[in-house]
């Protein structure tokens, strides 16, 4: 080994392993020159370990200046989802009642709407379809003849409020829609 | 909290336990104030550092891996925090402008020989370490003025062995002969 390659492991003598240790040791034993520097190195460090202290004295009321500038602690999320909701009996009936008044409104507004005036219609139109129809098919079978006589019977059918089974046939549930 | 293992103390206080966050101080402020004092000496600016490490240590508790000692842990978050005020700005500035009435005024503070040689010296050391690079500095200040063992220091520093031997070798190399010259220029005055 050569005192270039030696010098470093000198410095570094405390972290040497055993197989350096070694061979730097067996340098030394025939080089004055780094036996020289591994003591002046030995001696800095010691003087330095020893005399390189710091004034003990401790700030006053540090302690107190440490907890007065803690930030309050903030909860991870997960512990905020799993912590105990802080929850008053008067917040609790506030909501219910709240919830209750909700229910009704849209009850209420389902209740009006369910009546709408478009059934009146669609009950009107279906009447006078079936009026329609019922013209459609007199006018039809008059024209080719095959029911003399119907409308006579529909018309004492309709006066004496019964239903005559041909009339019944043809014309199901007439009365009560006319 | 007496009784309570340190474990115990740091999971109350991780929960968020300022009683037990406040053992913690009480035993640990010590060793974080002496730390901080061998990066940057001034009282006051330890202080403060030492209140932001202990602030970083209670808003970071919950993350804490226990296989990790505290202290190490702890050392990891002042030499960060040293390193920080090293290199701002104000603290540069403010240095060079009071380090020479700091100096006068502190050796003029001591009554016995002895502890002014002592405080020349690590007027001296500190003055040097300021020359050091910051990861130089951070390694022979935890390896050389702390003692840790080279593990140690590797787990404060995230560093590896390879990057811990290579800071050590430049920073005591240059820290040697440093002492060196100002021994023999001393040698030579007197």
């Amino acid at each position: 080994m050569k005192c270039a390659e030696a010098e470093r492991k000198i410095y570094l003598y405390a972290e040497l392993d055993s197989a350096e240790w070694a061979a730097v040791d067996a340098h030394l034993k025939d080089c004055l020159a780094c036996r020289r520097l591994l003591a002046d190195i030995t001696t800095s460090q010691n003087l330095l370990r020893q005399k390189f202290t710091v004034d003990t004295a401790m700030h006053p009321d540090l302690t107190l200046r440490i907890m007065n500038a803690l930030p309050p602690r903030h909860s991870s999320l997960i512990e905020r989802l799993f912590q105990r909701p802080r929850v008053t009996v008067s917040k609790l009936a506030m909501a219910a009642i709240s919830l209750l008044l909700l229910v009704s409104f849209v009850m209420e507004q389902q209740r009006d709407s369910a009546v709408p005036p478009i059934t009146l219609q669609a009950s009107l139109w279906k009447t006078r379809l079936d009026s329609h129809a019922f013209m459609e098919i007199i006018r039809r079978d008059t024209a080719k003849n095959e029911t003399p006589g119907l409308m006579e019977c529909l018309r004492a059918c309709k006066s004496e409020a019964r239903e005559c089974a041909p009339c019944k046939k043809r014309f199901p549930n007439i009365l009560t829609q006319l | 909290m007496t009784g309570s293992s340190e474990k115990e103390i740091i999971d109350k206080a991780s929960k968020g336990d300022r009683h037990a966050f406040r053992h913690l101080v009480d035993s640990h402020q010590r060793f974080v104030l002496l730390t901080a004092r061998r990066f940057v000496y001034n009282l006051d600016d330890a202080a403060d550092i030492a209140q932001e490490v202990f602030i970083k240590l209670w808003n970071n508790l919950a993350d804490y891996n226990q296989n990790m000692k505290l202290t190490t842990w702890l050392y990891r978050i002042v030499v960060n925090q040293c390193l920080d005020m090293l290199k701002s700005k104000p603290y540069r500035q403010r240095k060079a402008a009071t380090s020479i009435d700091l100096h006068q005024e502190t050796l003029s503070a001591f009554n016995t020989e002895k502890e002014m040689e002592e405080r020349e010296f690590a007027d001296i050391v500190h003055a040097l370490c300021q020359k050091l690079t910051p990861k130089q500095q951070a390694v022979f200040i935890l390896r050389d003025i702390e003692g840790l063992p080279v593990e140690e220091v590797m787990a404060v520093l995230s560093m590896n062995a390879g990057g811990i031997k290579s800071n050590l070798y430049h920073a005591r190399k240059q820290m040697h002969e440093w002492l060196k010259l100002h021994y023999e220029r001393k040698t030579q005055a007197t």
